[in-house]
């Protein structure tokens, strides 16, 4: 008798942690199969040129101003506080133009430009996805011969790989500008002592493995918004939770994968 | 032409439809009445593989379409047009584009050919006059309305409705019931419409399904269905009566 009790409440304990693994595997099955139905769709057309150039606009246009005008603070606030921390332990800022603005290329241009996308682009897509859904669009575009893969998730696919880039490379750019005016006026150290530092710290190599995270970042965002969109529940409580859930899983992503290129790059050094 | 054998369909624990089996004849208008939440929205999207029965079978002139995959499902859509619960026109189209939209897809016409179809369509539902309008700039009545001229503009064998006339006013849906009727008397059109009107399926169906929780509890002529003693069937006819 209380072997069997003893059993009953291991029972209760373990099985909620079982119902999650199976929930969880599931998921990650539904996100493959997903994702394998996305890239098979790369090559499948037909190829929806207008609706490319609307998302583009979307993504990279509209958002080029909140996107210039956080990374110019976040490039700002890294010279100074880089500044305060090499005079604390060293007595000297002089290496901090060089340091700042390989961290600028290496990190910040790339990861703060994605996490804003995320909060714009994705959460936008997976709320006008999961609309879509509970709208019965998406069925209709089935009725009427259309894969809404092909139609709605590669378009913002190749936009949001191709804006992405393009705004982490003006990112970059903004970023050394503004840490080249703080630097000037804050830390005595004039734009010629800055590009000089800079030319000695950064090669191509980085600018370029800028640039591939911004690809990687801009290929996740939309994957991950329109999985949770497409996967939503029919309601107006399952919009609200898929543009949550998708915001929240492509910035944790994006940190994830930020960590594994950063480590595969310091291979090629 | 539509013969629904052992259907089950079920989401995780929860069954939904629990084994239906009925037919629908060619050119007969078959509504299938019900309470929310029993499976009849769920019997619609089975019937053109927007999702796919547990177990049994469903034919479209013969052919099981169960098995079929998405590309090969592209024929039975081409042969049954469906009218969504919600409008589901395309924001970013004119009316007359989204009319338009299947037709470009789905047939060789040229664009005056779809021009006078996409017109002839609009004009069975009275909308002909709001071609350039955004479905965002016109009513939901008229948005279902626009729908329903996208599904008839393709001509489909077979015509599948889900509520077409909840959110329409008397005036429009009366003319709704006419068009189902009229099509399906003069182009031979089968139709499966999902209702919670026992009132307009008495006037118009030749045969009605009477589900709950996602079984059949009676099925017959209209006038097999108002001798019915079936206590839901009784329910629906007190709400005609009243």
């Amino acid at each position: 008798m209380k072997s069997a009790s003893v059993n009953s409440s291991e029972i209760r304990l373990i099985s909620p942690l079982g119902r999650l693994t199976l929930s969880t595997l599931r998921q990650g099955q539904n996100f493959l199969d997903f994702f394998a139905e996305t890239m098979a769709s790369l090559i499948k057309p037909p190829f929806f040129f207008h609706e490319f150039i609307k998302q583009l606009h979307f993504i990279a246009n509209e958002s080029l101003f909140i996107i210039l005008i956080s990374v110019c603070f976040a490039a700002m606030v890294t010279l100074l506080e880089s500044s305060f921390h090499m005079k604390l332990v060293i007595q000297n800022d002089s290496l901090v133009p060089g340091f700042a603005a390989l961290l600028i290329i290496r990190e910040l241009g790339a990861v703060v430009t994605a996490l804003l996308l995320v909060s714009r682009v994705g959460a936008g897509i997976a709320a006008e996805i999961s609309t879509m859904k509970t709208t019965e669009q998406i069925d209709a575009f089935r009725m009427l011969g259309l894969d809404p893969i092909v139609f709605l998730v590669k378009p913002r696919l190749l936009a949001s790989v191709f804006g992405t880039v393009l705004l982490v490379g003006a990112a970059n750019v903004v970023c050394i500008f503004c840490a080249m005016m703080i630097s000037d006026s804050l830390l005595g150290q004039p734009p010629a002592q800055f590009l000089a530092a800079m030319n000695r710290f950064i090669d191509f190599q980085d600018l370029l493995f800028s640039l591939v995270k911004g690809a990687c970042f801009g290929f996740v965002i939309p994957i991950v918004a329109c999985y949770f969109g497409f996967g939503c529940k029919d309601s107006s409580e399952g919009v609200g939770q898929a543009t949550t859930t998708s915001v929240v899983a492509a910035s944790i992503a994006i940190i994830f994968l930020d960590f594994i290129l950063s480590y595969i790059f310091t291979y090629f050094y | 032409m539509l013969d629904y054998l052992n259907v089950v369909k079920s989401f995780g624990t929860r069954t939904i439809l629990h084994g239906l089996s009925f037919s629908v004849s060619k050119g007969s208008i078959c509504f299938i009445l019900g309470t929310s939440g029993t499976g009849k929205s769920v019997l619609l999207k089975n019937t053109v593989g927007l999702m796919k029965p547990d177990s049994g079978q469903i034919l479209l002139e013969g052919k099981d379409i169960v098995p079929l995959s998405e590309d090969e499902l592209g024929e039975v859509r081409r042969k049954c047009g469906m009218v969504f619960q919600q409008p589901a026109l395309l924001d970013s189209l004119s009316v007359f584009d989204n009319v338009a939209f299947g037709l470009r897809r789905l047939t060789k016409m040229n664009e005056t050919q779809i021009r006078d179809r996409v017109i002839e369509a609009l004009t069975a539902v009275n909308m002909e006059k709001i071609l350039t309008r955004r479905p965002s700039e016109i009513s939901y009545g008229m948005q279902k309305r626009v729908s329903l001229a996208r599904t008839l503009a393709l001509e489909p064998q077979v015509l599948l409705f889900d509520e077409p006339t909840t959110g329409l006013d008397p005036q429009t849906t009366r003319a709704v019931n006419d068009l189902i009727y009229s099509l399906s008397r003069k182009y031979n059109t089968s139709s499966l419409v999902v209702s919670h009107d026992m009132a307009c399926a008495l006037a118009i169906a030749d045969q009605i399904v009477v589900l709950d929780k996602g079984s059949i509890v009676d099925m017959g002529t209209p006038k097999e269905i108002r001798q019915s003693q079936v206590p839901l069937v009784r329910d629906f006819m007190r709400e005609v009566q009243a």
